[in-house]
């Protein structure tokens, strides 16, 4: 007998759909989520790459610019011998005058006792 | 090299295979067509929303009814005041049933077999409508209400005890 109530009755059911509902519902829903677009994904091995790029961009900046201020270009980086100019005191001061005169200017020579 | 994910292409295609099914298993929860149609609407959201997670379950079809079967049970649970999940108490269902502009009341006995659904408890309700109509193997209905399968076997075994012996009380 309780089988029998499950054969008479089957899957039917008291419940009803409007006319034409299922075709407008999937439209509807189609439309909606055709509408939202795909949000594009940076991935993370990408970003990485992006990092160590600029890193190195700044580094050889900063080494190129600190080499442009503290070493002028124009100016050669070894001197000539030839070219360096001796002190006046050991080239052209040969008499005993010019030494004492030198002595005498001289705040720690003038305080010796000779 | 993929940039984004093809979220509505794979939205669009489960709509196409479920929107009918779901609809059903909805509406035999909460009984109102209206109030069928929210949550169907509800469910394909989340649907869109959680579409990562597909990829990794074993089951589409369990998936897509887990997810429809929650958003149901949802709203019952938020219209606690009149659909008291605890108590168990159907008669504001099976009055929504009797008012609802598009149930059938022309045929005694399975409006008397739908009535007898409605005063199960919830989770031998899910249980009966998922096996009965939908008829989803136990494995799926145990994926579905976060149940083992043993569990899935005894509520469809007691939720047919029920209807039966409601249909006989009632005839």
């Amino acid at each position: 007998m309780k089988q029998d109530i499950f054969t008479q009755v089957g899957k039917r059911t008291p419940y009803r759909t409007p006319e034409g509902f299922f075709e407008q519902q999937e439209q509807m829903l189609k439309n909606a989520f055709s509408e939202v677009r795909p949000v594009p994904v940076v991935r993370p091995l990408h970003r990485k790459w992006w990092y160590a790029a600029v890193a190195s961009v700044i580094l050889i900046g900063g080494i190129y610019g600190i080499t442009r201020l503290f070493v002028p270009t124009s100016a050669p980086l070894i001197m000539d011998p030839a070219s360096e100019s001796a002190p006046i005191y050991s080239q052209t001061s040969s008499s005993s005058d010019d030494w004492s005169d030198f002595a005498e200017a001289d705040v720690f020579l003038d305080n010796m006792n000779w | 090299m993929r940039l984004w994910q093809p979220h509505s292409a794979s939205t669009e295609q489960l709509i196409e295979r479920y929107h009918r099914p779901l609809y059903w298993h909805i509406r035999r929860l909460v009984v109102s067509h209206d109030d069928a149609q929210d949550v169907l609407q509800e469910t394909f959201i989340q649907i869109h929303i959680h579409l990562d997670e597909l990829r990794q379950t074993d089951s589409e079809r369990a998936w897509v009814y887990r997810i429809a079967t929650n958003e149901a049970l949802q709203w019952l649970r938020s219209r606690h005041e009149f659909f008291s999940l605890e108590d168990e108490d159907a008669s504001p269902l099976i009055n929504t049933l009797m008012a609802d502009s598009y149930t059938d009341t022309g045929d005694g006995i399975v409006l008397l077999m739908q009535e007898a659904i409605l005063t199960l408890p919830t989770m031998q309700r899910t249980v009966f409508n998922l096996r009965y109509y939908d008829e989803l193997p136990y494995e799926e209905i145990a994926s579905v209400t976060g149940s083992s399968v043993g569990a899935a076997k005894t509520n469809y075994h007691y939720a047919k005890e029920k209807i039966s012996n409601y249909i006989l009380t009632h005839q």
